[in-house]
């Protein structure tokens, strides 16, 4: 008991001084002797991170502030590095691991994945391209300009196309892999988790037809924008979500690129 | 009872180093403090109504489900506890770990935007520790927000706006303004990012100053760009620019 009046004066006094109007209190609901079990430094977390855990618990952080995707976990596996994609990808190629992600894309991967499981528990979500280690600008094609635009501050998270006859397959639309597998209420089903989660931009293949699920087509409507050929843009009614449409042929044909930030 | 039993135990271990013959060095003064460390505490962390990401002196340790609490034993003692919700302020508290209890807490977190408050003092900024690294730093809340970095000698900064359009300004320790020279065409076209160059030529406190309407923004503060392997020559930019890179308005 003394134990809890020292601890709820101590925080009282700091958190009066130190707080954020929005976080106006600490409040302390208990304090209780330490289980001999739970004698060991570390972290035990309510629920499986998809990131990578050191040996206690802890977050393997990289020097910039990044988390590493997992290799695999409950609902999720990384796409590039599965079976016919290890190496596939020119990004994975290069940098040897390209799943690393800034701390609050990596928490919504994580929230991503779970509304996934609750609805697709037998069907593993594919995630693909996030960042390197230390995000930055990576030059795959070694012209000496920057690639992969979108995929340098860890926010960018690219999920293939799920797939319920053959799991797991990688599927591109307009190339000819395996075309045939696309199913695209189970891609109009992710694309509606992620605008759930509030994604920021979306970006895929116009060719998979996202928007002829009516939900979807209710949902989004065509902003007024110069045309300019390679991609149509729409804003959905949350006011926060925005969906790019590519025109060319197979580019984004695999998967959805989602930025994931709740900004405001 | 295994508390005491620990610091019985580190007391003795503390008059024996008291007693000894020569000066410990560091390496062994932190073996011996070993056994005092074990004195564990735990934080049982809750957060209400959202799920919400947690450090414990300045590292990032996890996330707490709104439902369910996030478990940290560590050390007892004193920590900085530092809560954070996505498109939110932070909250920063200090926190008394008890030895041997576990200190179940809830941090109550508003859902409401226009009650978050900036910053009162100018954030530690510093630029990354490789030359593709870079600190990432970002906010959704009311500016201006202020981030400095104290500098011992000329060096050059580069900041990149990744996300947002705020007003920027960097002053030298003295209050000037410093001028931001904007990155060639090239760089800027193959990013979808805004580059701006600045030169921190005299020692002291520089700060960058993120101001203007509002809105949210997140920006690199950069020690340099890759070295190109070609040219830098626009002529080279990646004439198509993905459009889910350009930056909202």
């Amino acid at each position: 008991m003394k134990a809890i009046l020292t601890a709820a004066a101590f925080v009282t006094l700091l958190v009066g001084a130190t707080t954020a109007q929005s976080y106006k209190t600490l409040e302390i609901l208990g304090s209780e002797a330490l289980p001999e079990a739970e004698a060991v430094t570390g972290v035990r977390h309510p629920r499986p991170p998809v990131y990578v855990l050191l040996e206690d618990g802890r977050p393997l952080v990289s020097e910039a502030g990044y988390l590493q995707l997992a290799g695999e976990g409950p609902g999720f596996y990384y796409g590039a590095g599965a079976g016919a994609r290890a190496g596939s990808s020119r990004a994975s190629r290069r940098l040897g691991s390209n799943n690393w992600g800034a701390i609050e894309a990596m928490g919504l991967t994580g929230r991503i994945v779970e509304r996934w499981r609750a609805r697709h528990p037998d069907i593993r979500l594919g995630i693909d391209e996030i960042s390197s280690r230390l995000g930055g600008f990576p030059d795959y094609d070694g012209d000496g300009i920057s690639d992969h635009l979108t995929h340098q501050a860890g926010m960018n998270v690219n999920f293939l196309l799920p797939c319920r006859r053959q799991p797991e397959v990688l599927i591109h639309v307009g190339t000819g892999r395996h075309e045939e597998l696309f199913d695209p209420g189970l891609f109009a089903d992710l694309v509606a988790i992620l605008v759930a989660e509030r994604a920021y931009h979306l970006t895929t293949n116009a060719a998979l037809g996202l928007l002829d699920d009516p939900d979807l087509r209710a949902a989004f409507a065509a902003e007024d924008r110069e045309d300019d050929g390679y991609a149509r843009s729409y804003r959905h009614a949350n006011g926060h979500t925005r969906l790019y449409l590519l025109t060319p042929r197979g580019d984004h044909g695999d998967h959805v690129n989602a930025l994931l930030w709740k900004g405001h | 009872m295994r508390s005491r039993r620990f610091a019985s135990l580190g007391s003795l271990l503390l008059l024996l180093v008291a007693c000894g013959p020569k000066e410990p060095q560091p390496e062994e003064q932190a073996q011996r403090a070993r056994p005092m460390e074990r004195a564990l505490g735990a934080l049982a962390l809750h957060s209400d109504p959202a799920p919400a990401f947690v450090f414990i002196d300045g590292v990032f340790v996890g996330e707490t489900a709104a439902e369910a609490s996030l478990v940290v034993t560590r050390p007892a003692g004193e920590v900085d506890l530092r809560i954070a919700a996505p498109g939110r302020g932070d909250g920063i508290y200090r926190v008394e770990v008890p030895a041997g209890e576990k200190l179940t807490l809830k941090a109550t977190l508003t859902l409401d935007q226009s009650r978050w408050d900036r910053p009162t003092r100018p954030v530690p900024i510093g630029p990354g520790q490789d030359l593709r690294g870079a600190v990432l730093v970002g906010s959704s809340g009311p500016l201006p927000v202020t981030y400095e970095e104290t500098v011992a000698g000329p060096v050059e900064r580069i900041v990149c706006l990744v996300l947002g359009n705020p007003e920027l300004v960097v002053r030298d320790p003295d209050g000037e303004a410093l001028p931001l020279e904007a990155m060639p065409e090239g760089v800027q076209g193959a990013t979808g990012h805004r580059f701006l160059r600045v030169r921190l030529d005299r020692p002291g406190t520089h700060r960058l100053v993120v101001g203007g309407p509002g809105g949210g923004y997140v920006l690199r503060w950069m020690n340099g760009l890759p070295p190109l392997s070609g040219s830098d020559d626009p002529s080279l930019a990646k004439r198509r620019l993905a459009p889910e890179s350009l930056a909202p308005k």
